[in-house]
């Protein structure tokens, strides 16, 4: 799953969002990392809703604009919770991986072979 | 001013996705704007165009779109990949043969020649086996960059055996130059440009398929050097103690008879896709490589010493089409290809015009 589709999917596990909203909660859950802009976003939720991911939940007037909703359908969720579980099995392995590596500190201060040591003091 | 603006740039996008999203983008934009903005900004530009091409391309690359000619396109990917691997296969069987050439040759061959002669296709060929196999994986993207660094290197050979002849290269430059060119850019188009070969096969069908997949590897073997060798007794080469009109004859008879196996290919492809309406119009792309490939057969096969009339009737205008190296002039290649192309796409107009016809007066009728 590329990396925008995550982060709108993400934008509207939490609920229903318009093309502001879904950007703003992006930019908050990326750290504010990632700005999409409105030629990204709608290209990405065309897709999406031509793969029934997410589907328009309602709309609104606001001062004259029209501000469509969109939702996450349940085949989004489950392709949002595959990518989660995927996700979650990478980082396991990674931090298990981190985990078992010396460390540096722990190679700069492990004690020398004796021989060596006793040579060097001779 | 800049809502103008805005709105200038959204008319990039389709008439149908602005119906829809017309209103919703501009309110995001509006919304996004920095005080005092006039115009766009060139990364709000940039974005803006982006978006509207990849919605443009979408129907085209998933095929999901009203128009025939991705799933055309696709068809007519799979097609020249089948060839292109069947064309890999005969080059296989031939290099016994291209190796025993240079035993015949007047002048001494040096290493280097031998070796380009016998061996000089073999990685171009490779390449396309390897593509297949991604294609056939499901690895599209890969399939697509692969095919078209494998083209773009042809289209190299090509340029530099036309412009810079030197003579080494003369043989691999018009292997390259030949009908596998426009073979090559046909499948390199499906891959990029359509739902890809693989689809292509599914849209055949699996009979359909094994048929024509069959046909190309048993055309390719009969139509090998060893074939000529079991039908004639000896190689499709300069052979000493052979008189010059013999082997002229045999030749001669060679190839008329790769231009019958040709008409029964074409026939085959014919009678797998004139039934849909995608299928006629691969048809029609693969015109594009059959045009040059009739055209060479007919000039080796129909020469103006032996047929004269049937040369003449046959190619009426295909000047400029052999190029000095024996292979096909590429440019001409390619314009009498796409000449073709119209002439069909005509003829399929015209079938379809009883049909659409029909369709148009059911739609004007009132239920």
């Amino acid at each position: 799953m590329q990396e925008p589709t995550f982060l709108i999917l993400t934008a509207l596990a939490e609920g229903a969002r318009h093309g502001y909203g879904i950007i703003s909660d992006i930019e908050r859950i990326s750290d504010g990392r990632t700005r999409m802009r409105a030629g990204t976003l709608y290209a990405a939720l065309d897709r999406l809703q031509a793969e029934r991911l997410i589907a328009s939940d309602r709309e609104e007037v606001v001062d004259g604009r029209l501000r469509r909703y969109y939702r996450l359908t349940e085949d989004g969720a489950a392709a949002l919770a595959a990518e989660v579980e995927a996700l979650r099995r990478r980082t396991e392995v990674a931090a298990r991986r981190l985990a078992a590596r010396p460390r540096l500190g722990d190679a700069m201060f492990a004690p020398l072979p004796t021989g060596r040591l006793s040579g060097g003091l001779r | 001013m800049l809502e103008a603006r805005y709105r200038r740039l959204l008319t990039l996008y389709p008439a149908a996705h602005r119906a829809t999203h017309e209103r919703e983008m501009l309110d995001l934009l509006l919304s996004t704007a920095r005080p005092g903005q006039t115009r766009p900004s060139p990364a709000e530009i940039a974005d803006l165009v982006t978006g509207a091409i990849r919605i443009r391309l979408r129907p085209v690359i998933s095929g999901d779109g009203p128009s025939a000619w991705p799933a055309a396109l696709a068809l007519a990917g799979f097609l020249a990949l089948l060839q292109l691997l069947a064309r890999g296969v005969q080059s296989l069987i031939n290099i016994p043969f291209q190796a025993s050439v240079s035993d015949f040759s007047l002048a001494a061959w040096s290493t280097q020649q031998k070796l380009v002669f016998t061996f000089g296709t073999g990685p171009y060929w490779l390449a396309w086996a390897g593509i297949a196999v991604l294609v056939w994986r499901g690895r599209r993207g890969t399939a697509a960059r692969a095919a078209c660094t494998v083209t773009g290197v042809q289209i190299v050979l090509v340029l530099a055996g036309k412009f810079l002849r030197a003579h080494d290269f003369d043989w691999l430059a018009a292997s390259m130059a030949s009908s596998s060119l426009p073979l090559a850019l046909l499948a390199t188009a499906s891959l990029a440009a359509s739902p890809g070969p693989l689809h292509g096969a599914r849209l055949v069908g699996r009979v359909r398929g094994t048929i024509l997949a069959a046909t190309a590897v048993v055309l390719a073997a009969g139509l090998s050097s060893e074939s000529f060798v079991l039908l004639f007794g000896h190689g499709p080469g300069p052979y000493l103690g052979l008189s010059p009109e013999a082997f002229f004859h045999a030749l001669t008879t060679w190839d008329r008879l790769q231009l019958l196996e040709m008409s029964v290919a074409s026939v085959l492809v014919l009678a797998a896709l004139a039934r849909s309406r995608e299928g006629r119009r691969a048809v029609a792309l693969l015109t594009i490589a059959a045009v040059p490939a009739w055209g060479l057969l007919i000039d080796v096969a129909f020469p103006t010493a032996m047929g004269g009339l049937a040369s003449t009737l046959l190619t009426p205008s295909m000047g400029g089409l052999i190029s000095g190296n024996g292979g096909a002039d590429p440019s001409w290649s390619i314009t009498y290809g796409l000449v073709g192309f119209a002439l069909t796409m005509l003829c399929v107009r015209l079938v379809e015009l009883p049909t659409q016809s029909r369709t148009r007066r059911r739609e004007q009728t009132p239920a």
